[in-house]
């Protein structure tokens, strides 16, 4: 059922069970911590008795001791000391006793609930990143990465808001309250009625702030949002608006969109200028009925002037929770809508499965791989590799070249089965490669992305990859075939180095040494590379070039060549232009046939030379 | 930090007397919050007399008025003294924003736009809320206390003595752990950066860990920072620990010393019944000062760092500007150019970006600049407009020192049509009236079709009226040049500067505009630079740069015969447009 077809009741009803949804969903995180949850509670009841307890000692201490009352003191005055000095010293050792028992309780209480709650957003993050792990690539070109990262980071803090901002405190709050209300009504049943006529008051006033001020604090936030939106689209323009002479037509626009941020934030004062002084106004009131049906009471003798000083005592306190249940709707509403989106994503069920090991284990030696009749498109039908087909022999060479958008990336994409061909196949090895588990395929390439795609953390690790079967050796070993070596022995602490996030901290060339070392010390069965398009500096080249010359060296190699120079001595170069394969042979025979080839090479011929 | 206010000074002079009714509010308000407890002790004290009820109502309705006069000065307390402070920040983040925009273009290298924006946002806030409730709260503070000070001391000094030990510890330990909270906090944003960049760079390396299988590995370095977020929220959680209790339990110790202390003195007979439950009352009403004067102190804190970095904007030397050399006589030019031994040097850079450049430019000639990537034709064209200064030598417009000229004229003589077409978040015609505001929708037509972008808008849903960008239409990279190039032609500019303009065009139509322009540049002098041959061959003459200097100057036809750099260029660029357009 569509939402905006319901009736607005059954929307709210439908909300409503969302919400206990949710809940029950979001306890379900609580169970590996059951027992400190349960104490967490247990001392939050507690707590909350105590803080109930102060005006009745109030109480006991007018009656017994300020001003006793004559005859026999009936309970709870009957267990103090007659002498009036002696009974007040112990009120108030007893009100102390309690301050004390308050201050360990709410600090454990703190601690158990906020402990808690850390550890469940802990494992929250835990298992949206592990979800994640778990998707296609193809998911993740649909799925912008900036909304899920948002999923495990800023979806999660809205949901640790909870905690934090006290919504679980107002619970207790409401505990008190609850007590406070057990303790009047055991004090004064007709008193207590007085105080909770004032409550609908209190309430209806809070619902009414609560509705204003959200629609005040809405608007305050889009009109700030307008001025965020306004500011990111014009600072990076400046130098144009400066050429058009447009700098104070800007302004005005913003001195409009920071009018409508006042007249929002204004119309808020208006709300909560109103707002607090009316609570009090009803608490005053609640307090002037204490006065004048107290005193009748007293005047009667059915009151003793002491529980009418201990109702003046709640009486300030009574009304406090039912505000602050309203100023804390909206956090906890804008929780819910976050595990409304982050369950929404761990129920999106993992696209690329954990196939069943199949029999086909990886096989070590030389193999063919062969494209027949492959047509592929991302979208529709537009087609990006149109009935492709080639072979790549046992430790043969083969490169593929081409204008920018010709399908060479694609090739790759398809081979490690990031996506699947609309027609024809792929094998490897005479098999399909659909019929071999995913992991186990692609463990048999050795792959240099575009992008090396490095990670925080030491040249080592970016090599290995946590793969800790791998031998210092070995690293050693592969960073000496593709010259990474020559770097590293630079570096003051050799494999070793930190890279700095996405590799920062090293040169681009640098940082494809690195991919080819960690392809080699893969111990690859074969090996595709597809070479950085971005234009690089000579530096750059001449390393990227020679380590590819190092990699290539006796293994069955795929290359996606943006750069030709690297590729002469390929076995055979295969030109694809517009999805198709147009040319294909040696270097030097695709150059004498002047074709496509021979202009590709011209141009990079050229862009060497100016280099 | 008193230097750093001085910034604030003449905002708050302007509204002296806003402050100052606010203020006089407070203090009514205040008078009349102080005045109920002592009603209620005339109350408490009849009722201990056993008043009759019509007595106790008439308590009853002084106690009411009193709690509505003071509800009443307190609306008008926080409307006065909030809305100021909402005025100031409005009247701060205009001059803010006038500042930015006057700002030139080393500034934006130096500053990125999220900081910035933070700036004009966040920091903002925090000094708003350093003037609006950090003032109020700070002054109600002050004035409670003085007027509860008064009738508690008057009524007994010696409980008011004991009492008031412990306030100021609940202020002290607001504001220590509140800073401690602060400073806790900003480590824990700090853990969740980390955490969000290893998340980001784990989901856009998603290949790379794919192929290498390394989805558990990947885990394990999520969940190190993961744990580490763990631990720093945690050590928050101790900071709160010790605070909340302790602030219960100082706040209830007053209390504790009411009840005890002043219990005896009742049974001595100094006080009565109506005393004690006045400083019960009175102390119930003190909590919130006390407590909010530690977090007004932090407020101060962090708005006074707040408004040092609004200073750094505030107080940043405007480099581009009007100066003393300005010729206020100068309202129009013809547009002949030349620059002198013209060097430029970026304070980053490690070699000039221009070095020595010397040329002559006559008014209606049309240049084209051809280099590579970085060897200074973007430099070459910011110096026309004044977007950058030289570090020496000097550049003459129609014979004159360029500073001469003052800027809006001199910048309403140029049509520029930069790199990236910046398109506003707006209407086709609103983006295109930023050339000419008064332009009329036949001037508009005119433009558009001689950049080709007439048809392009007729076929929009709401033709001119189209929104652009999210939410509205999409336009395409050519579309966007091209409009672009209108933009530009509709300030009937006398100098006309194209970088890279039409590089998203495909090459019939850029043919086709370069026609139309050859006849609306007739008498305009036109800068272009252009990756396409066609642009510099439609060129009178042709400057080819390298390292930011000239190194080949002369017709397009001369310069291919020359057989030098240009020639390279111009060979390379024919052949990339042969492959491009190779269909096979």
């Amino acid at each position: 059922m569509r939402a905006e077809q319901m009736k607005p009741e059954e929307q709210k009803a439908e909300a409503t069970q969302l919400d206990r949804d949710l809940g029950r969903r979001l306890l379900g995180y609580l169970e590996p911590y059951r027992g400190w949850a349960i104490a967490s509670v247990v001392l939050l009841v507690v707590h909350s008795l105590l803080g109930a307890v102060g005006p009745v000692l109030t109480k006991m201490a007018v009656d017994h001791s300020l001003r006793p009352t004559s005859g026999t003191a009936s309970f709870p005055e009957s267990l103090l000391p007659a002498d009036r000095i002696d009974s007040l010293v112990a009120i108030t050792g007893v009100y102390i006793a309690v301050l004390i028992a308050i201050y360990f309780l709410r600090g454990w209480q703190i601690q158990l609930m906020n402990r808690t709650g850390q550890r469940v957003m802990h494992d929250l993050r835990r298992e949206i990143f592990a979800h994640l792990q778990r998707m296609s690539v193809s998911f993740f070109d649909r799925n912008q990465v900036g909304r899920l990262v948002t999923r495990a980071t800023s979806d999660v803090d809205a949901l640790s808001e909870l905690f934090t901002s006290g919504v679980v405190a107002v619970a207790g709050d409401l505990l008190t309250l609850l007590f406070i209300f057990a303790a009047m009504l055991w004090l004064s049943p007709m008193l207590t009625l007085a105080m909770a006529a004032v409550g609908p008051l209190v309430y209806f006033a809070a619902m009414l702030f609560r509705r204003r001020a959200r629609r005040d604090y809405r608007e305050v936030r889009s009109a700030i949002g307008r001025i965020n939106a306004f500011l990111q689209e014009r600072l990076p323009a400046v130098q144009l608006l400066q050429l058009f002479n447009q700098e104070r037509q800007s302004l005005a626009e913003l001195t409009d969109l920071n009018e409508q941020h006042r007249q929002a934030n204004v119309s808020a004062i208006h709300a909560y200028a109103m707002f607090f002084p009316t609570v009090e106004l009803l608490a005053t009131l609640a307090v002037c009925l204490l006065l004048v049906l107290g005193g009748w009471l007293v005047e009667n003798g059915s009151l003793t002037l002491g529980i009418l000083v201990a109702f003046l005592q709640y009486g300030s306190r009574v009304f406090r929770p039912i505000q602050d249940l309203s100023e804390k709707m909206n956090i906890f509403q804008s929780a819910m809508a976050a595990a409304e989106r982050i369950f929404a994503l761990l129920d999106t069920p993992p696209d690329e499965p954990e196939e069943a090991a199949g029999d086909a284990a990886p096989v070590k030696t030389a193999q063919r791989v062969e494209f027949r009749n492959v047509w592929f498109a991302y979208q529709d039908e537009n087609w990006v590799l149109q009935d492709v087909s080639f072979t790549v022999e046992p430790n043969e060479m083969v490169a593929v070249v081409g204008h920018t958008g010709a399908g060479k990336t694609t090739l790759l994409n398809l081979l490690l089965r990031f996506y699947e061909p609309q027609r024809g196949q792929i094998l490897v090895g005479e098999r399909d490669i659909r019929e071999w588990p995913r992991q186990q395929l692609r463990g048999q390439f050795g792959v240099v992305l575009q992008d090396p795609a490095l990670i925080s953390g030491t040249i080592d690790e970016n090599i290995r990859l946590g793969d800790e079967s791998i031998e210092h050796k070995r690293v050693v070993e592969a960073g000496m075939t593709t010259k990474l070596d020559e770097v590293v022995r630079r570096l003051p602490d050799g494999y070793e180095s930190k890279v700095g996030e996405r590799g920062a901290q090293l040169s681009a060339g640098q940082r494809q040494l690195v991919g080819f070392t960690r392809a080699l010390a893969h111990n690859p069965t074969f090996l595709l590379l597809d070479e950085a398009t971005s234009a690089v500096d000579p530096e750059t080249e001449r390393h990227i070039r020679r380590g590819l010359q190092n990699v290539v060296k006796g293994h069955t190699a795929i290359v996606i060549a943006h750069r030709l120079s690297t590729i002469r001595s390929a076995n055979r170069i295969l030109v694809m232009h517009k999805g198709r394969i147009r040319e294909s042979g040696k270097h030097r025979e695709l150059l004498d046939a002047g074709g496509l080839y021979a202009k590709l090479y011209e141009l990079q011929f050229e862009e060497q030379e100016q280099s | 930090m008193l230097s750093t206010l001085r910034t604030l000074l003449p905002y708050l002079l302007h509204h002296r007397w806003r402050y100052a009714g606010g203020a006089a509010s407070l203090a009514v308000r205040t008078l009349f919050a102080a005045a109920i407890p002592f009603a209620l002790k005339f109350a408490v004290d009849a009722l201990a007399a056993r008043a009759t009820t019509p007595l106790l109502m008439r308590y009853a309705a002084v106690l009411f008025g009193l709690a509505a006069a003071k509800g009443v000065f307190q609306y008008l307390t926080r409307r006065i003294l909030i809305g100021a402070s909402r005025d100031i920040e409005f009247e701060l983040r205009n001059d803010l924003a006038g500042r930015l925009l006057d700002m030139p273009l080393r500034f934006y290298s130096t500053f990125s736009t999220g900081d910035l924006m933070s700036r004009s946002v966040n920091d903002l806030n925090a000094v708003r809320m350093m003037l609006g409730p950090g003032l109020m709260f700070l002054l109600e503070t002050a004035l409670t206390f003085a007027a509860a000070l008064t009738v508690m001391s008057a009524t007994d000094w010696q409980l008011t003595a004991l009492v008031f030990l412990t306030a100021p510890l609940v202020t002290l330990t607001v504001s220590h752990y509140g800073r401690r909270t602060h400073d806790r906090f900003q480590k824990v944003q700090e853990r969740v950066a980390e955490l969000t960049s290893a998340i980001e760079e784990n989901l856009t390396a998603v290949r790379m860990v794919r192929v290498y299988a390394r989805g558990d590995s990947e885990l394990r370095r999520f969940g190190a920072r993961n744990d580490r977020l763990l631990k720093e929220n945690l050590a928050l959680i101790d900071i709160w620990q010790r605070m909340y209790p302790r602030i219960e339990l100082l706040v209830g110790s007053t209390y504790a010393v009411v009840l005890g202390f002043g219990g005896w003195r009742v049974i001595q007979g100094v006080m009565t019944l109506g005393d004690f439950v006045m400083f019960m009352t009175y102390m119930a009403m003190l909590t919130w000062p006390m407590i909010s004067l530690g977090w007004v102190i932090n407020l101060v804190e962090r708005g006074g760092a707040s408004l040092g970095r609004i200073n750094e904007v505030l107080h940043h030397p405007v480099a581009i500007a009007d100066g003393p050399l300005t010729n206020a006589g100068i309202d129009s030019l013809r547009g002949d150019l030349e620059l002198r031994d013209v060097t430029v040097h970026y304070p980053s850079a490690a070699a000039p970006a221009l070095e020595n450049v010397s040329v002559e430019i006559p008014a209606g000639s049309a240049v084209a600049i051809v280099g590579t990537v970085g060897s200074g034709k973007s430099t070459f064209l910011r110096l026309i407009a004044r977007l950058v200064d030289p570090s020496s030598g000097v550049v003459l417009v129609d014979g004159v020192d360029l500073r001469s000229a003052p800027l809006a004229v001199l910048r309403g003589s140029i049509g520029s049509v930069p790199q990236d077409s910046v398109l506003f978040h707006q209407t086709v015609r609103d983006n295109l009236l930023l050339g000419n505001p008064a332009a009329t929708d036949w001037e508009i037509e005119e433009a558009c079709s001689v950049a080709q972008v007439w048809e392009d808008i007729q076929a929009l849903p709401q033709g001119l009226d189209t929104l652009v960008g999210e939410r509205g239409v999409t336009l395409s990279g050519g579309q966007r040049q091209r409009l672009a190039l209108a933009r530009a032609l509709m300030r009937d500019p006398r100098i006309l500067i194209l970088d890279d303009a039409l590089s998203h065009v495909d090459a019939a139509t850029e043919a086709q505009i370069l026609d139309r322009l050859r006849t609306y540049m007739r008498n305009r002098t036109a800068l272009i630079v252009s990756h396409r041959p066609a642009a510099a061959e439609a060129a009178d003459f042709v400057l080819t740069l390298d390292h930011g200097r000239i190194v080949e100057r002369g017709a397009h036809r001369e310069l291919l015969a020359l057989g030098g750099r240009y020639a390279t260029i111009y060979r390379r660029r024919s052949l990339e447009e042969e492959l491009l357009h190779d269909e096979g």
